[in-house]
């Protein structure tokens, strides 16, 4: 079965994991198996993982994006 | 006075036959003795004349010798100088060729030590600067707009995935 990994800094409001559920059953057109992670190092934000696809709209993985960005800009 | 006569002719004869007896048996010899004399003293005056003529030439030679010696001296000690003074100058020329490659090797360590220590620098600040922008927005982050970034992440994640 295709897991899905939500990760958030608090834990997620139970209206708002149902809406994610059915969301994503929906567009995958069978039942997933859903894991919701808190990690308070991630700040804010979510971070989204399906099978080998991910998507990380967290305040944690945008500092990452500036940080990466700033140092290769260093390098030039 | 009585003169006699065969008296004086016997003291004539007497004494011309001591005279030739003298002559004969003292005066020739000793002419020859004085002649040889005069002769050794001849011979010593000539040999000492040579000594003297053979001195002259030695002291001359000497003198010559010596004179040669101080002049090649003077030309080897004058040839020692110019040596050193070219030396000299050859050393200082090689000092200041070394100090002048030493600087610019220190100058181009300096330049990229500045470099890696601004490069590291600015890297440490980089860092410094995201962990405070972490810090800050996780204490300013309230429950409105952490809903609206977990909602826009959502969205992306329909979107995406």
């Amino acid at each position: 079965m295709l897991k899905v990994i939500v990760t958030t800094a608090t834990p997620l409001e139970k209206g708002l994991t149902e809406k994610l559920k059915a969301a994503m059953n929906k567009k995958h057109g069978r039942e997933l198996e859903f894991v919701f992670a808190v990690e308070p190092s991630v700040i804010g934000g979510i971070r989204v993982v399906v099978g080998s696809k991910a998507v990380d709209a967290t305040v944690a993985g945008k500092l990452a994006q500036v940080r990466k960005q700033l140092l290769a800009q260093l390098e030039k | 006075m009585d003169i006699q006569l065969p008296q004086l002719l016997f003291q004539i004869v007497n004494f011309s036959v001591v005279l030739g007896a003298v002559v004969y048996l003292l005066y020739k010899p000793l002419m020859k003795i004085l002649d040889e004399r005069a002769d050794r003293v001849a011979q010593s005056l000539k040999e000492a004349e040579a000594a003297e003529l053979e001195k002259e030439k030695l002291q001359a030679f000497k003198t010559k010798a010596k004179r040669e010696a101080e002049k090649e001296a003077a030309q080897i000690l004058e040839e020692a100088k110019k040596l050193a003074a070219k030396r000299r100058q050859e050393l200082a020329t090689e000092t200041k060729e070394t100090l002048t490659k030493e600087m610019q090797k220190a100058e181009a360590r300096w330049q990229t030590e500045k470099q890696q220590m601004t490069a590291n620098m600015k890297k440490q600040l980089v860092e410094s600067v995201i962990q405070v922008s972490g810090m800050v927005i996780g204490k300013k982050l309230d429950k409105k707009t952490s809903e609206k970034l977990i909602a826009q992440g959502l969205e992306e994640a329909l979107r995406s995935l």
